[in-house]
């Protein structure tokens, strides 16, 4: 039974990160405009998120410490207000970015305007977390993410292209417009190693009181549940890339780029599409408000916990309700959410050195993990594609900036 | 032996329950002639926080927290006789005083705010 609440604390961290706003608008957009050439990028990311889930993980089973607890502890509060301030402005611009992906899904089931939807959902987010314990969310979450399979199932249904597609999986140049590839490839690295996803696993973890027999689960749902919903990404992006692309549609256009599951599921596609994004920019936002409360939690030091009553823990209460409240600001403003998501995920991707650096010197430190610190393969690993990503949005964001 | 930047300052401390209070802000040492400075108490507050990243800015949010809230903003101290080790935490006597300093703003918004909501004191069991 515990180790059926471990994967789904896997895969609810997996929905939350592939099969928000971030993800399957990065993919549409990419399929749409290159096709499986970007295929790489989540590849890759894939493998950089799923080193740092089993990190943070093992961070909690062996120390009982959070990322941010140990941050703290090991730097103290005087460095570790940095990774913080960037953290919390990097959780509100992805939070804003799925209240705006959310409101956008209920636009293409009515047809009505997606600035209507933003207020009740922001309210259904804050009721969740208001009302349900954390094992309420995690399991329907987790549950409801499988209907985002659709994809998977469209994508086989369609029958790519394979040896382009194991093409696409090899990092190379594009044929064309070399700026747009270099910006959808740090949006798709950005969805993909979010720094909540990683942030609220440590805590979800140290909150279900992981131990050291734990190690070994925490390794297989890192990489169970992020292939989980690599493959999700992956699907997306083909679909895209079969549907969209050969018809000139473009990603930015969603209320055509929705139909794409029409094609192979026929009336219930566009059903499918919409609630996909839906479930998967609500799970996300779940995540996210809880991650503002739990990071500013552990910094202070105050109790955190989503399973007691918001008035027993009324500050924690408090943080994710003011993060959901500033994250309503932009799509009531009517910034579109697409273009929001974009730069949310840009910005992340310029951040990620100040928030992965110190996590990776916490755990080559033996006072917190024992015996169980980074191998080298770890460490070069998550070194390269961190700074891969890093040095890819230096030189992609100006050029894109410039190329508008 | 203890090195008081590792082991001590920003560790998380827990009152005799085991619940959360704070961690350790800052670390208040005594300095007599002749003698090597000692630990003289542990001080746990926002404004000790803000005083390590920068000085200036503590000492004005500290007056304007005073001036436009009426509320003094002071670190709570704790003697070294109160605490021991809990595994990587700090477990600390907490007098009825100093805890209803350190769970002010907390109480406030419990009994004020979220207990007044649908849903805020019931709901969730562990």
């Amino acid at each position: 039974m515990k180790n059926l609440t471990k994967i789904g604390l896997g895969i609810l961290t997996s929905v939350g990160g592939y099969l928000e706003v971030g993800s399957m608008g990065t993919a549409i957009q990419a399929g749409a405009a290159f096709r499986y050439e970007l295929l790489w990028a989540i590849a890759l990311g894939t493998v950089g998120i799923a080193f740092l889930v089993e990190m943070t993980g093992r961070l909690a089973a062996v120390s009982h410490h959070s990322v941010v607890a140990a941050v703290r502890k090991r730097f103290g509060f005087r460095f570790q207000v940095w990774p913080l301030l960037s953290q919390i402005l990097v959780d509100l611009l992805v939070l804003a970015s799925e209240v705006g992906g959310a409101s956008l899904a209920l636009e293409l089931a009515t047809g009505y305007s997606f600035r209507l939807f933003v207020i009740p959902v922001a309210v259904l987010i804050w009721a969740l977390l208001w009302f349900a314990t954390f094992g309420a969310i995690e399991h329907s979450v987790a549950v409801l993410g499988l209907v985002t399979l659709s994809f998977s199932v469209a994508a086989w249904w369609l029958g790519p292209d394979w040896t382009a597609v194991r093409h696409g999986l090899v990092p190379h140049r594009p044929a064309t417009d070399a700026a747009q590839y270099a910006y959808l490839a740090v949006g798709i690295l950005g969805a993909t190693i979010s720094p909540y996803l990683f942030s609220f696993y440590s805590s979800g973890a140290v909150e279900e009181e992981w131990r050291k027999e734990d190690l070994m689960p925490n390794r297989i749902v890192a990489a169970l549940g992020m292939a989980f919903g690599s493959l999700v990404a992956m699907s997306v992006m083909v679909v895209a890339a079969m549907v969209l692309a050969p018809r000139g549609i473009e990603g930015e256009m969603y209320q055509q780029a929705a139909t794409m599951l029409s094609l192979p599921l026929a009336h219930w596609g566009f059903r499918l599409f919409w609630l996909s994004l839906f479930i998967g920019c609500v799970g996300a936002a779940l995540e996210l408000a809880l991650d503002v409360s739990y990071i500013v939690g552990q910094t202070f030091g105050w109790a955190w916990s989503e399973n007691q009553p918001p008035a027993e823990e009324a500050r924690f209460a408090l943080g994710y309700s003011l993060a959901i409240g500033v994250a309503t600001t932009p799509s009531i403003l009517g910034i579109d959410p697409l273009k929001l998501t974009m730069f949310s995920m840009a910005v992340t991707v310029v951040v990620l050195p100040i928030l992965i650096g110190p996590l990776l010197v916490v755990m080559n430190d033996a006072e917190y993990l024992e015996q169980y610190t980074n191998g080298w393969i770890t460490n070069l690993a998550v070194t390269t594609i961190v700074l891969l990503a890093f040095v890819l949005a230096v030189l992609a964001i100006p050029l894109q900036l410039m190329a508008q | 032996m203890m090195d008081l930047a590792r082991d001590l300052l920003d560790v998380q401390l827990l009152d005799p329950r085991q619940r959360p209070i704070g961690r350790v802000d800052g670390i208040l040492l005594e300095v007599r002639p002749g003698q090597p400075p000692s630990v003289a108490a542990l001080e746990v507050g926002a404004l000790t926080l803000l005083r390590r990243v920068n000085r200036p800015l503590a000492r004005w949010v500290h007056r304007a927290v005073l001036r436009w809230l009426g509320v003094s903003w002071r670190p709570v101290r704790f003697r070294l006789e109160h605490w021991g080790r809990v595994g990587v935490d700090i477990e600390i006597k907490v007098g009825e005083r100093a805890e209803r300093r350190l769970l002010r703003f907390e109480r406030w918004l419990s009994t004020k705010i979220v207990r007044r909501l649908p849903g805020g004191t019931k709901g969730k069991k562990q």
